[in-house]
């Protein structure tokens, strides 16, 4: 299973809202749409809730990374159970549109 | 001492000497300049500015002349220098009191970057700042205008100056530029308005400029917190609406516009999702500026202002 990681990284300390920026990206949500400024393309992009929730968390983590089914825990929480097919698909197709966007990288 | 306090031959001499050192809010421009138009310009519309002494800090150092050789006689074009360099290419002589604006307008974008600095009027009622940014033939500046002659601040109809640390909106407060139609609908709005003669043929067609009304220039160094950001448009026979518009999409839209957010980067995304959190965010249309200055008023003025989602659409 692929380990995905932030391109940029929230290395420094700097806090917006509740959600670290660091000297490479800054995050800010509004709850249904969040804006992202990536410090290593210079670009902003309007990111869905499922977006932010994803990078916010992968930004979060350690430098291993997580895999899908770890980020799946960290966003909907332990309650959530075993992922359905269709929260599956939602978490591949928002890693999918991350990666797209150059924000994220998968090490497989 | 005001522009205002010199004679005709004094305002001349200092402008022949480039000695003129004239403030317009945070900014210390000293301008020089040998054109009659440029010497009507400046005494019509910076009558009532503050001028500092020779002993004090100037930002700027700019002239607007002919340029030397044939050109001084056949066909005249005007020259902007900016501390000796020539940014611009020469325009046609009679061009010469916007270059001086225009030239002004760049001296600022592209050199002060200690602020964050867009493309976009703003005014002050009431203690909060609305921001209008929009392209160029949006009916920015007519609704800058309009909202100008009827009790709204002018902080600047061109740029508006973030400072990243604190957010506030720092005023720059300088001539109104006018376009074409939007200089009669102005004469007509606000016939006590004050305007440069009208220069013809330029590249952006007919323009003129128009002094910056009421508390504007006394108040030229107090800052505004941002209160509303609306995006305005001007289309012909649209009827007066404002719709919301979500605070992320209202920050990719002020990114869009800022002259340096390049140079700014992080501190500039904070400061814009600052300016964002703090204000009301709309899409506006209209095509009847009397109606458009009504429903500002409104926002102004009501509690309706801090709910923006029970204001879609609003009509006067």
């Amino acid at each position: 299973m692929p380990r995905y990681f932030p391109t940029a990284t929230a290395d420094d300390g700097a806090r917006l809202g509740a959600v670290p920026f660091g000297g490479r990206v800054s995050l800010k949500d509004w709850g249904d749409e969040w804006v992202v400024f990536d410090g290593v393309s210079g670009d902003c992009h309007l990111l869905s809730a499922a977006c932010g929730t994803v990078l916010g968390e992968l930004l979060e983590a350690s430098a291993d990374g997580l895999d899908a089914l770890q980020l799946f825990v960290r966003a909907f929480g332990d309650e959530a159970g075993a992922p359905s097919e269709e929260e599956m698909s939602m978490l591949h197709e928002a890693l999918a549109q991350l990666q797209a966007l150059g924000l994220v990288r998968a090490d497989a | 001492m005001k522009l205002a306090a010199l004679s005709d031959d004094q305002l001349a001499t200092a402008l022949a000497h480039g000695r003129l050192r004239l403030r317009t809010g945070p900014f210390v421009t000293q301008i020089g300049s040998g054109l009659d138009e440029v010497m009507r310009g400046v005494a019509a519309l910076y009558a009532d500015y503050p001028l500092e002494d020779e002993q004090g800090f100037v930002d700027f150092v700019i002239r607007v002349d002919r340029p030397p050789g044939l050109r001084r006689w056949i066909r005249p074009l005007v020259l902007f220098s900016f501390d000796g360099e020539t940014p611009f290419t020469p325009l046609p002589g009679t061009q010469g009191f916007p270059m001086l604006e225009w030239g002004m307008n760049w001296c600022i974008s592209a050199k002060c970057h200690q602020y964050l600095t867009l493309h976009a009027a703003v005014l002050e009622r009431g203690g909060r700042a609305i921001v209008l940014p929009a392209p160029s033939g949006s009916g920015k500046s007519t609704l800058c205008a309009g909202l100008a002659y009827r009790g709204w601040r002018l902080l600047s109809d061109e740029l508006t100056l973030i400072e990243p640390a604190s957010g506030r909106i720092v005023p720059v407060p300088r001539p109104v530029s006018l376009k074409n139609a939007s200089i009669d609908v102005i004469k007509g709005f606000a016939p006590e308005a004050l305007f440069s003669e009208v220069c013809r043929d330029t590249t952006k067609g007919s323009v003129a400029h128009c002094r910056a009304p009421g508390e504007a220039i006394p108040r030229a160094l107090e800052p505004a917190a941002p209160g509303w950001v609306v995006l305005p448009r001007y289309q012909a026979g649209a009827e007066t609406e404002l719709r919301p518009l979500s605070k992320p999409q209202a920050v990719m839209r002020l990114i869009d516009c800022a002259f340096n957010f390049n140079i700014h980067r992080h501190a500039g995304f904070a400061a814009l999702c600052q300016l964002v959190d703090q204000s009301d965010c709309y899409e506006f249309s209209y095509s009847r500026l009397d109606e458009a200055v009504q429903l500002f008023a409104q926002l102004a003025d009501t509690a309706v202002a801090s709910a923006p989602g029970l204001v879609a659409p609003v009509r006067p």
